[in-house]
């Protein structure tokens, strides 16, 4: 109490202290007690200050309030925040502006969230049984309030979806809080209670109940829902903002409330799981509004049904006699008014008499043409103003006398007469007549009409007499009738359409060109005469000029009634209206047909064959070059065909050229069923056709339609009653794959019919391009081979093979060289594959053969014996003739030594068939004595093998390994490998393609002294050989290096010092060259390179002394390390810094030399040599 | 003029429920194999909510769809809930069925979830991918693969029960995988994405309410009644959403706040929905039923199949 006045006196403190205005707002928050307030008030008292916490500057007032005060205090606006059952919720919603729910509430039953309320149906066990909801009809039930979501609604709702009426029911309303009802059955003022879900249980727990107490009907088994429950379930509780909280405040509360998660003091204090989202309240309203629960408490449509269903008779009834009275109503009312209608009817008809003859005697007076009336005895009665100016007297001076007052008796006893005639005969009469007007005296041609007028009682009361000027009417039929005898009689064709182009007139000129009669034809369209010649374009463009300039000329071919064709030379104009408005067209045509036909002749001769009427060979090329548009737009083939008939001849031959020329004929007509209407078949001559298939889809497509051609072809031809029997050979190209011109084409389709003649006829053959491309090619360059080597264009040149130990110059190899007349010295690369596989290739070896034993037969004379090698192909050591044919050879030079001819035989060739080639090559050496040389060794799959089968006198090492073993010690392995495999065997050695002085001493130290290549001489004409012979000097290192019988030692340090100074002149040539030389540089790795390596080995072997070597490998290290300087600088262009680095370079070049100087001087160690074997390093 | 036509159509209303009530009494109920599935559990809601009350329908509880075609075909059941081309294989085994409701379509809930560093069909060519031995998980695959201009030729194609679609996919023995709900999830979180999914092909993967044919006249009221019972389930299911979890999810067997995410990548087509799908002028069904005989798993020729009228829409309400 005390504190309580401090707290106000503050306030007051606090409000009256301007400036100082930080006075807590207080709002109001409604709860609905839906369990006693003392309960609801203990525990929802925390969430009171925990609000006033989480929301700065707020108290917070709990009003803990039954329903209808609650709602009370809604209405006076005495809440700014509301916690109630959802049904209250949607009942406020629809009367009162709310902001919306800020939460719902999340219940808590035994740690288990609960976010939904249903309702519970129970009874008392005690009490009456009731076990189903329809047993509740009649019986007692308590609920808490009508405005109770789970107490009431749900229920309720239950018992309406069990169609039960819930209007019936007897229901006493206890009141709050829930527990009432269950006093209430205790109390047994009720049978049955309605309870929400939980309220049970809360009660159990606080001792007021035991649940065994009670049934429950209709019960819901929801296994995850921990709440009795008998209902449908809907939406827990909303925390409701009313409008007039600010929106701040509101999202304070709102993110306060959803922030009391379950394990927060407040929430477990309150004994709730917390708050969640609002929820979607839709269902409980969905059911108040079926329930028609208040707001929603309007009758629905539906009662008009129950109306119909108690009083449908009266309903009937009711109608029935209303519809009569209507219809009753309705006939007096359609009387009265046809009545008003008569009557006014009358009255108009007065008025509109009055106003017709106002009408007449305006129009009498106005009328143009001459207007009279006399009586049956000719006085005059009447006259218009007309006939005023034709008597020359006014109206006056008319009326009342007769014509003879006025003409001369004659023509007035004339007119008389005639007068009397039209009554007499009671008819009127037409007369023309030319008057001459007595006003001013000129004439005009009348049209006098003369009608008898009659009177009520059909007698005559008068004459009408009516003059109509026809004068210029009059010229405009002479002048219609000199057009019409044009129009009938002129030799032209004459066709009038109206603007719609439907035919008005024709002339009778149209009837003979055309065959129609004029009644066939008026009221069609022109396009009855349409041939169906001119593209619908053609009419187009016709259209557009009639339309734009009124007038189109041209040829046209129409079609007559008989259906031929005809062409005519046709203008049309079109005839304006006075608008300008297109009203008429007219045609005007002649038949040019015979002149048409003969231009139409000359064309055909120029493009057709005249015998069967299909397009020539011409016309042929010129359908051809369309279809190559159409198939590049389609991507689709062009199938060029070459038909060529078989046994045509005999046709001819034994029934004559008419017959022959018949079945041409019905050939082509054959042809044509046999292909599409826009394909070409075309006669080339005799009994040649060609075809020109468009849209071919694949290859196939074209052979069902060559298929079907064979097929008609070979139906018997019955000519004069004799059956002929042909068939027909047909080559086929296909364009584009074939892409070539059509004359190409045809020659395709030509070379493949003829194929498919030698095939044995009566088939088709497809042109393949690609083969032919290759073996056409192929086949030029044998036919110049062959050529050349009859005009004998083709020479063997030599190159020496030698010893450079001793400079013997022991042999030469033959190399094929073709002396070209244009192109000069040939290659042999350049002809010998085209040829290699065919009988000039055999015929071009026999000759190098033949060639060879003359040359060495010719120097013999001179005397030189040398050894000529000459290289065989593999084709042509396997012709079984081989050998005899060789021995014929050498038989013509007996005096010969045969093992001065060695044969060459590729390592790789000897694969082709290894027994085969073993026979011949063994019968070579044994029978003939000459000898063998296994050529590129070592460049073959299977070397080794080939070594021990062919007993070949010679191994040539490939030049590609020579010219790179300086470089690389891969190579260099191989060549050494070569050479003692070469020794085990006990075959001699030679290399090709040594190139310098290094190659030959690094092969001396090798120990292979045979040697081939340019650093010893190029390959030379046979007359060039013997001065070279003369002129040779032998290279005197390799002589010297020869003589010197050499120390393990020794030769491994040559190796090692020629290996050491080629990377050392390579080094620097590289240096010295540009940027973009193709010279390589040497290889940089200090233990990859021939020197490392060697060292390597050196210090694994331990040849040498363990000191020589260590500085050996020191000044190794030391060169590369310089060469690596200068290397990088060269890569990062410091060209000037390269060079000065170039001396401790040359230093340490020095260095090394005197170092393998040192290992040359040295003795090897002697245990560590095997005897006999010093391949590879050491 | 106006109240006139109210009152025919009041007389009209009178009479069918007069009529419809006089059929009800002498027949018996309905009987419908099912299994459980989200899609089918408006018929069960709707018999808990009172809307198929018993002696109306029955339902018979099966394990899988093999064993709901089983029960049409001893007679023991009268219709079935089963996929589009469950119906179609019922059909190919000489099981005449009629499609009277589309219970729920696939939106995304079929998925083809590849390999983290695979970001496209295209890149799966020639590699494994693995799926169920069905229908569904073919059509789908090849809907992809039609949409990426591939054929299913161009896989090596795994067949691999739903149960051990995870492990599998754990162990790394598949590059991409057709799966479906709860297992693609699990799929998910061992690292992969969706590079294809149901919702790319509207309308194609549908479980469906299927009669046999011959009881259809016989059993037409009934028939109404349970199609519509159904709808006013699948209406309480979407307005009161918390009811209607609290009701499943026993059978469905996960808690009540689960039950919801179930009906991800299903739509649940409604009464005009089903008017539209069902209608005999609108090809959609047969286009897709033509779609999964092409795939070639059944035996029956495609004319045999779609000879007779697939589905109708006279159950509609």
């Amino acid at each position: 109490m005390k504190t309580g006045v401090l707290k106000h006196g503050l306030l007051l403190l606090f409000l009256f202290l301007p400036g100082l205005s930080l006075a807590a707002e207080t709002f109001h928050l409604g709860i609905f007690a839906y369990r006693p307030v003392e309960v609801i008030e203990k525990r929802w008292q925390y969430l009171e200050s925990y609000l006033e916490q989480q929301v700065p500057n707020a108290d917070f007032v709990l009003h803990i309030l039954e329903l209808d005060e609650l709602e009370q205090g809604v209405q006076q606006n005495r809440f700014d925040f509301v916690f109630t059952n959802p049904r209250h919720f949607i009942q406020m919603r629809s009367k009162y502006p709310l902001s919306g729910a800020l939460g719902t509430l999340v219940r808590l039953e035994n740690d288990h969230p609960v976010s939904a309320l249903g309702g519970v149906i129970f009874t008392l066990k005690n009490g009456q049984p009731v076990k189903t909801l329809a047993e509740l009809e009649g019986k007692r039930i308590a609920a808490p309030g009508e405005g109770f979501l789970g107490g009431y609604q749900a229920p309720i709702y239950e018992l309406y979806q069990a169609g039960i009426n819930t209007s019936a029911l007897d229901i006493v309303f206890t009141g709050s809080p829930h527990d009432k009802v269950v006093q209430y059955l205790r109390e047994g003022k009720a049978d049955v209670g309605f309870v929400r879900t939980s309220a049970l249980e809360q009660m159990a727990a606080e001792g007021k109940l035991s649940l065994d107490e009670i049934d429950i009907i209709n019960e819901q088994r929801l296994s995850d829902y921990p709440f009795l429950i008998s209902t449908r379930l809907y939406p827990e509780w909303p925390f409701v903002a009313l409008p007039k909280v600010r929106e701040s405040t509101a999202r304070r509360v709102a993110s306060a409330i959803l922030a009391l998660e379950p394990s927060h003091p407040v929430s477990q204090q309150i004994g709730i799981s917390g708050f969640t989202v609002p929820a979607d309240y839709l269902p409980v309203e969905l059911s108040m509004r079926e329930l028609g629960l208040p707001p929603f408490d309007v009758e629905p449509d539906v009662s008009l049904m129950q109306i119909w269903q108690q009083h449908s008779g009266l309903i009937i009834a009711l109608l029935l006699a209303s519809g009569l009275i209507l219809v009753l109503l309705l006939v007096i009312a359609r009387q009265n008014y046809s009545l008003r209608l008569s009557e006014q009817k009358v009255t108009q008809y007065l008025k509109e008499i009055e106003k017709r003859h106002q009408f007449l005697r305006s129009t009498f007076s106005a009328i143009p043409d001459l207007v009279w009336i006399k009586d049956p005895q000719g006085i005059y009665l009447d006259c218009n103003s007309r006939y005023e100016s034709f008597m020359g007297k006014s109206r006056y001076d008319i009326l009342g006398q007769t014509d003879h007052d006025h003409i001369p008796s004659q023509r007035a006893s004339q007119v008389h007469i005639h007068d009397q005639e039209v009554l007499r005969l009671r008819l009127p009469s037409i007369q023309e007549e030319v008057y001459r007007f007595e006003s001013d005296g000129h004439e005009e041609v009348l049209e006098i009409i003369k009608t008898p007028i009659l009177g009520a009682d059909n007698e005559i009361i008068g004459l009408l007499g009516i003059g109509r000027d026809i004068t210029s009417r009059k010229y405009a039929e002479e002048e219609l009738r000199l057009s019409r005898e044009v129009f009938e009689n002129t030799l032209e064709g004459i066709m009038i359409t109206d603007r719609d182009g439907i035919i008005v007139d024709v002339n009778p000129a149209f009837n003979k060109i055309t065959g129609y009669q004029r009644e066939d034809v008026l009221g069609q369209n022109p396009s009855i005469l349409n041939s169906g010649r001119q593209t619908p374009a053609f009419y187009d463009e016709m259209w557009r000029q009639l339309k734009s300039i009124g007038f189109w000329k041209g040829e046209v071919w129409n079609r007559n009634k008989n259906g031929e064709i005809y062409a005519e030379q046709l203008s049309i104009s079109s005839l304006k209206d006075e608008f300008g408005n297109i009203e008429f067209f007219v045609g005007i045509f002649s038949d040019i047909t015979r002149s048409k036909e003969q231009q139409e002749q000359l064309s055909m001769m120029a493009h057709y064959d005249v015998l069967t009427a299909l397009p020539n060979r011409a016309l042929f090329a010129d359908r051809f070059s369309q279809a190559i548009m159409h198939s590049k737009r389609n991507q689709t083939l062009l199938a060029i065909c070459f038909i060529d008939l078989d046994n045509f001849k005999p046709v001819n031959d034994n029934f004559g050229h008419e017959t022959g020329d018949q079945l041409l004929v019905e050939v082509a007509k054959r042809l044509l069923d046999s292909v599409r209407g826009d394909d070409t078949v075309s006669r080339l001559g005799g009994d040649e056709f060609a075809l020109l298939l468009n849209d071919i889809n694949s290859e196939k497509e074209c052979m069902r339609t060559l298929d079907r051609i064979l097929h008609k072809l070979e139906m018997p031809f019955v000519i004069n009653g004799h059956s002929h029997y042909i068939s027909a050979s047909i080559g086929t190209t296909l364009y584009p794959r074939d892409d070539e011109d059509v004359d190409t084409l045809l020659r395709h389709a030509d070379q493949a019919m003829y194929q498919a003649k030698i095939a044995g006829k009566h088939r088709y053959n497809l042109f393949d391009s690609h083969h032919d491309k290759v073996v056409t090619e192929k086949q030029l360059v044998q036919d110049q081979v062959k050529k050349a080597l009859y005009a004998d264009e083709l020479t063997l040149f030599y190159q020496p093979k030698i010893n450079m130990g001793t400079g013997e110059v022991f042999g030469v190899e033959a190399l094929l060289r073709w002396q070209h007349p244009e192109k000069g010295l040939t290659p042999p690369l350049n002809f010998l594959p085209q040829i290699s596989n065919t009988e000039l290739e055999v015929e071009v070896g026999e000759w190098v053969i033949n060639q060879a034993i003359r040359q060495l037969s010719e120097w013999a004379a001179q005397g030189i014996e040398m050894e000529i090698s000459v290289n065989i192909a593999s084709h042509h050591l396997q012709q079984a003739s081989f050998v005899s044919r060789l021995a014929y050879s050498l038989d013509e030079y007996p005096q010969l030594n045969p093992r001065h001819l060695q044969l060459e035989v590729l390592e790789s060739s000897v694969l082709a068939d290894l027994k085969k080639i073993r026979e011949t090559i063994d019968a070579c050496q044994n029978r003939l004595g000459v000898s063998v040389a296994l050529d590129d060794f070592g460049t073959g799959y299977s070397s080794l093998t080939h070594l021990r089968s062919f007993s070949a006198d010679t191994v040539k090492i490939d030049k590609s390994f020579i010219q790179d073993m300086l470089d690389d010690p891969n190579d260099y392995v191989i060549v050494d490998g070569v050479i003692g495999l070469a020794e085990s065997f006990s075959r001699k050695v030679i290399a090709e393609g040594v190139e310098s002085r290094q190659h030959g001493l690094m092969l001396l130290a090798m120990g292979c002294h045979r040697a081939q290549g340019f650093g010893i001489a190029r390959p030379m004409p046979a007359r060039e050989f013997p001065g070279w012979l003369k002129r040779y000097r032998p290279e005197q290192s390799w002589l010297d290096y020869a003589a010197k019988t050499r120390s393990l030692a020794d030769n491994k340090s040559t190796l090692l010092n020629l290996t050491f100074k080629h990377w050392h002149a390579r080094f620097l040539a590289r240096l010295d060259a540009t940027a973009d030389s193709i010279i390589e540089w040497p290889i940089m790795d200090t233990s990859r390179c021939h020197c490392g390596v060697w060292i390597e080995a050196g210090q694994k072997e331990q040849l040498f002394k363990a000191s020589t070597l260590s500085e050996l490998s020191l000044a190794h290290d030391a060169y590369h390390a310089n060469a690596s300087e200068i290397f990088a600088l060269y890569q990062e262009k410091e060209v000037d810094r390269a060079r000065q680095a170039m001396d401790s370079l040359n230093q340490a070049y020095q260095r090394m030399l005197s170092a393998i100087a040192s290992c040359q001087a040295e003795d090897l160690n002697t245990d560590k040599v095997v005897a006999g074997y010093s391949r590879g390093y050491l | 003029m106006k109240p006139l036509t109210h009152l025919t159509q009041y007389l009209l209303l009178l009479f069918l429920i007069v009529s419809v009530t006089a059929c009800e009494g002498e027949k018996t109920p309905i009987r419908v194999a099912t299994h459980v599935w989200p899609g089918y559990e408006f018929l069960h809601l709707g018999q808990a909510l009172a809307y198929l009350p018993q002696q109306n329908v029955t339902f018979i509880d099966t394990g899988s769809a093999t064993q709901c075609i089983e029960r049409l075909k001893q007679g023991q059941a009268d219709a079935a809930t089963l996929t589009l081309d469950e119906v179609l294989l019922a059909r190919s085994q000489g099981l005449d069925l009629t499609i009277i409701l589309v219970m729920d379509i696939s939106v995304g809930a079929d998925q083809l979830i590849a390999r983290k560093d695979i970001a496209s069909l295209q890149q799966l060519k020639g590699k494994t991918i693995a799926l169920e031995q069905s229908a569904v998980g073919r059509l789908l695959l090849a809907k992809a693969s039609e949409a990426a201009g591939m054929t299913l030729q161009d896989f090596k194609l795994l067949p691999v029960t739903i149960d051990q679609h995870a492990e599998f996919w754990r162990q790394g023995q598949a590059d991409a995988i057709v799966s479906y709900e709860p297992a693609a999830s699990q799929i998910l979180r061992h690292g992969g994405h969706v590079i294809f999914d149901s919702s790319q092909v509207p309308e194609t993967i549908v479980d469906v309410l299927a009669v046999r044919t011959d009881l259809i006249e016989d059993h037409s009221a009934m028939l109404h009644q349970l199609v519509s019972g159904f709808f006013k389930a699948q209406k309480h299911f979407l307005t009161n959403p918390q009811d209607a979890s609290y009701r499943m999810s026993d059978r469905l067997d996960v808690p009540s706040r689960d039950v919801m995410n179930l009906y991800q990548g299903l739509e649940l087509p409604g009464i005009e929905h089903n008017k539209k799908l069902l209608a005999a002028s609108n090809p959609q069904l047969t286009e897709v039923a033509r779609d999964i005989l092409q795939l070639g798993l059944f035996p029956v020729p495609e004319q045999d199949m779609l000879s007779k009228q697939l589905y109708s829409d006279r159950f509609l309400p």
